[in-house]
């Protein structure tokens, strides 16, 4: 088992192929497509890094789609966003959950060639909030956007902007938190699962988590006007002591206004020890490489990054490259060697398959409702976009001995395969919307479709980061493209025949029929869980 | 309500139930109970390919005209196998041991079976035989799943349940025959192979994983067992089974043995599907010198070996009256030989039908083979395949008329096929013999028009004219007739110059005759 062969952070100078440039896709983007593959095809690892950690332009906002079912009572008109709209009520505020998270899934789904939607989910794993208890959407418009605006940039200001975000002040009760009554939650979720972690060189006292509350009091999220502010009066504006594990350091207390800075003070505080870049780097190993951390990988590799990120004064952008460009990282063992996560299951099933989706223009109910569909797959199957289970993420992302093993189990795996299904049998339908596949155009990007071999290779070898046995692979030709014939040519013949007819039902539909059977059959091996 | 349900109720009411369709109860004879229960199964074996029945079954009474197109690969005459159901034909020597099972009374078969309009690719004909589909219309459903779907309306909803604690079907195979196809999912479980299963009932691990990956796959390949909702109704019916007969090591006779496990296992599964490729028998169909040996004797060798071992296997099991047996494929092949010692895809050829309550009989007549035939000329369709399909649904799983036709699109002929017993029926050979079926058509070679004479016996009567392609050119009756003789002209002037088979149809009867167009 332990195959693990290169520890090294140092950069990546062996082989760069196919195997290379999937497993880089595979673990930044959701899935790498024959689309994606094609596109890194001619370039160097350094140019595809280049183009895997760069930002993507914010996205336009979410809008009100239910204009139809639902009227919308503050003046938001269909298809117009309604993150600045008054809070309206809560069967409104409901609607505009769902856009928030159905958009989200879009945002994934049609996401640019980069790491960025990945990057944003791993932030919300992070900072972790959950939609159902803070429960305004415009809240997590403003959540999603922080991340969004954060996640290449420098941690400290990043981890500013949550503490004073608004979702975050409602869900971990800092609104709460005032000088009369301190309120605790946020603080130490801040060191415990946020910056420091929990463990050896993570000695901060209780004491510390309340004088760090002390320095937090005052802000505010106000429910009714939807807005963020800093109420001087709830500061408290006593000076606050820290214990040895801060050096014994003392955060002066400021008054009026002024009392709002000192979460910077804190944060300096903070940042001073060197156990936040340790804990980041493994939390980013945990979600981009793999989930156990041996000793060997604590001193060679996670020791060496975790130096870069703080001389890089915490600028995340450094460290992906380093991360992403480093020999430990392609160490061919970590291949196909993580389950991938429901979300990342769909959505790269979604940019494998390409189902087609109505323009906002078009039908701006369908649009919404039938991404909704997809968040619904992986919601069932324990990943609800805007709620993981609780502050620290979700499980399997960070408890141990199982990990990403939590993922799947006997009614989960069901599931998955059963979404497949449906989505291949076009049983998705919204306001007379019907998602139909059309898998010859997804075997059209192939080299060669015609040859049955040739095809399957191609499907497997983009599908899977394991390579799977050829007596199987010959088997399923036999068994699904050939429907039993023994003679290849007979798929040859009907693939020439509809080149020559492709309008054809009589050709065009047992094609799609055997297509959709190989498909439905590949997707339900393990090795497509696999990433 | 099903007859079946509707038998069983009156008889176990205790009623005093004299009629059904007008016949005295006591009319059925012995109604067997374990026939009756709802656990009968069809076991459909696909012949993948396209079965040359011309060497399948060959039409003896022409062995002369069959020797002549047959060249090279025709079977020598006393070499052929015969059976008593009729002497009119020899089966392939490699069906040998299937001559035991109409020696018992345990098969049949159903002569020049096909469809209208016959479709030459493999693929194509396989769907419309799989879906029952008209040879110019796109169904994506098949037949066995529409029955499903049709019993399971919820499927697969809180499937499996009390009431379905089993697979709907089985296929043998990585994916699903598309007759199994619902309307909209998948009616049943594929077991992709033999090894599988019996991986699943071992709970056999795969190689222990030596990498990362290994792990995961093999994590996750225990969990898919675990996932597969069938698989602890499939462990206890295959581990309730004791020993089972010895089969040889062809694939089709491993596939079966496992079909007969869980059907002896009790599982309620109705269908299960087992393929038998290579039947695309171009060259080499057969060796020159001695043609009873070649691909097509081996391919019908390991049907036959495969088809006896189940039986008996079945018997020794005490499961064998609640199965019933099918071979099909998608078409048969042309009349006359290549020049590879093979023939090219054709249309009409030969079904069997396996059990203890098969009809055991030989239905229909044998081709009439041309003296010599074309190179496209094909044995046209004597019983649409779809008729067979009925009268199982029908005679098998006892399914009312207006079922039937849902599932099968349309109305099909009823064919005596299976014995009356399983769904209460008298079939029309057990009160009488046969005689000799009245219909003409003269004169004979036609010049342009064409007497057709036929003793309707009330109901729809129907007359096709084929061309030697098999395509409908002419549909010169189809509508109700009273009893009795009826007599129709048509203008058969336009036809090219040729031969032609003219085929009539009323109810359970029907003829073909062949006539020549000058």
């Amino acid at each position: 088992m332990r195959d693990i062969k290169n520890f090294s952070s140092e950069p990546y100078t062996g082989s760069w192929s196919n195997a290379q440039r999937q497993h880089l896709l595979n673990r930044t983007i959701f899935g790498s497509t024959a689309k994606d593959l094609k596109a890194f095809e001619n370039k160097s690892l350094a140019q595809c890094i280049d183009e895997i950690i760069e930002p993507s332009p914010i996205p336009s906002p979410p809008v009100n789609y239910y204009e139809s079912r639902v009227e919308d009572t503050t003046g938001v008109k269909e298809g117009e966003t309604w993150i600045r709209a008054p809070y309206g009520d809560g069967s409104i505020n409901f609607r505009r959950r769902q856009s928030l998270r159905y958009w989200w899934v879009q945002q994934m789904w049609f996401q640019e060639r980069t790491i960025q939607e990945k990057l944003v989910l791993f932030w919300h794993n992070h900072f972790a909030t959950q939609l159902e208890v803070y429960g305004r959407a415009r809240f997590a418009y403003e959540y999603q956007n922080t991340i969004r605006e954060h996640s290449f940039g420098n941690l400290k200001p990043f981890v500013k902007a949550i503490t004073l975000d608004m979702a975050m002040l409602d869900y971990l009760n800092g609104r709460e938190n005032t000088k009369e009554s301190p309120d605790e939650n946020y603080a130490r979720e801040l060191q415990e699962l946020f910056t420091i972690g929990i463990g050896e060189g993570s000695d901060y006292t209780q004491d510390d988590v309340r004088a760090a509350a002390r320095v937090l009091t005052g802000h505010y999220a106000s429910k009714s006007t939807q807005t963020y502010r800093f109420n001087g009066n709830n500061h408290d504006t006593e000076d606050k002591q820290f214990s040895e594990y801060y050096d014994n350091t003392v955060i002066s207390g400021r008054s009026g206004q002024d009392g709002q800075y000192e979460v910077d003070d804190l944060l300096d505080m903070i940042f001073s020890k060197e156990e936040v870049s340790r804990f980041m780097v493994r939390k980013f190993y945990r979600f981009f490489i793999y989930y156990e951390i041996g000793p060997k990988v604590e001193a060679e590799f996670i020791e060496p990054m975790a130096r870069l990120f703080r001389d890089n004064d915490y600028e995340i952008k450094p460290l992906l490259k380093a991360f992403f460009s480093s020999q430990h990282f392609y160490d061919t063992a970590f291949y196909g060697a993580m389950i991938s996560s429901p979300l990342d299951f769909m959505v790269k099933t979604l940019r494998h398959l390409e189902p087609p989706l109505p323009t906002l223009e078009e039908n701006v109910y369908a649009n919404y409702s039938v991404s909704g569909v997809y968040m619904r797959f992986a919601e069932t199957t324990q990943q609800y976009i805007g709620d993981p289970p609780s502050v620290s993420g979700w499980p399997a992302y960070h408890q141990t001995p199982l990990y990403h093993e939590i993922w799947i189990n006997s009614d989960t795996y069901q599931k998955r395969n059963q979404s497949i299904l449906i989505l291949m049998y076009n049983e998705i339908r919204r306001d007379g919307y019907r998602v139909v596949i059309d898998v010859i155009k997804y075997a059209s990007q192939f080299s060669n479709p015609g040859d049955p071999n040739k095809l399957i290779d191609e499907i497997a070898e983009t599908l899977f980061s394991l390579s799977i046995k050829t007596e199987l692979k010959s088997k399923i030709k036999t068994d699904i493209l050939l429907s039993g014939q023994s003679n290849d040519f007979y798929w040859t013949e009907l693939w020439l025949d509809y080149e020559s007819d492709p309008t054809n039902v009589n050709i065009t539909l047992p094609m799609e029929e055997r297509l959709k059977a190989l498909l439905l059959y590949l997707m339900s091996l393990p090795e497509y869980q696999l990433i | 309500m099903e007859r079946r349900k509707f038998l069983k109720h009156v008889v176990a009411g205790g009623a005093a139930p004299y009629f059904l369709s007008g016949l005295p109860l006591s009319a059925f004879g012995a109604i067997n109970e374990a026939a009756l229960g709802d656990d009968k199964v069809l076991v459909v074996i696909q012949m993948a390919g396209g079965n040359d029945g011309l060497n399948t079954v060959v039409p003896i009474d022409q062995y002369a005209k069959y020797s002549t197109n047959r060249g090279n690969i025709a079977l020598k005459e006393n070499a052929l196998l015969s059976i008593p159901q009729s002497d009119k034909i020899g089966l392939h020597p490699s069906l040998a041991p299937l001559g035991e099972l109409f020696e018992e009374g345990k098969a049949n078969i159903i002569q020049d079976v096909g469809y209208p309009d016959p479709n030459f690719s493999h693929f194509r004909s396989t769907d419309i035989w799989n879906t029952a589909s008209d040879s110019d219309k796109q169904v994506l459903s098949g037949w066995a799943g529409r029955y499903l779907a049709n019993n399971n309306p919820d499927f697969p909803n809180s499937y499996p349940n009390e009431q379905h604690p089993d697979p709907l079907s089985i296929q043998i195979g990585s994916v699903l025959n598309t007759s199994l196809q619902g309307p909209v999912y998948p009616m049943g479980m594929a077991i992709s192979d033999p090894d599988f299963f019996y991986e699943l009932l071992t709970e056999e691990q795969g190689e222990t994983p030596t990498t990362l990956a290994e792990k995961e796959l093999a994590y996750l390949r225990q969990v898919a067992k675990q996932t597969n909702q069938y698989a602890d109704s499939i462990k206890k019916a295959a581990s309730s089974v004791g020993g089972q007969l010895t089969y040889d090591d062809e694939s089709l006779s491993q596939q079966l043995k496992v079909v007969a496990r869980l059907i002896a296992g009790g599982l309620k599964t109705k269908f299960y599907f087992v393929r038998i490729g290579g039947f695309d028998t171009h060259d080499n169909q057969a060796e020159t010198g001695d043609t009873s040996k070649g691909e097509h004797g081996d391919l019908l060798a390991e049907l036959s070996n495969a088809v006896l071992s189940f039986t008996r296997d079945l018997e020794q099991l005490g499961a064998q009256d609640r199965v019933l047996t099918m071979t099909y494929s998608e078409f048969g092949r042309r009349i006359k030989a290549n020049g590879s010692n093979g023939t090219d895809h054709g249309a009409a050829a030969p079904m069997f039908l396996f059990g203890e309550f098969v009809n055991s009989k030989v239905f229909g007549e044998n081709p009439i083979l041309p003296s010599v035939a074309g190179d496209n000329e094909s044995v046209p369709m004597q019983f649409d395949f779809r008729s067979v399909y009925a009268s199982i649904l029908e005679r098998w799983f006892c399914v009312e008329t207006p079922q039937i036709s849902e599932v099968m699109l349309q109305s099909f002929q009823s064919l005596p096929l299976v014995q009356g017993a399983p769904c209460g029926f008298i079939t029309a050979n057990e009160i009488a013999e046969e005689k000799e079926l009245p219909f003409k058509a003269f004169p004979n070679p036609v010049l342009d028009f064409i007497k057709l004479e036929y003793l309707s016996d009330g109901g729809v009567n129907l007359i096709q004219i084929f061309n030697t392609q098999g395509q409908v050119i002419a549909k010169p009756v189809y509508a109700q007739k009273p009893k009795g003789w009826h007599t129709d002209i048509y203008d058969a002037s336009r036809f090219p110059a040729g031969s032609y088979f003219i085929r009539w149809q009323n109810n359970a009867e029907q003829k073909i005759l062949k006539v020549i167009k000058m």
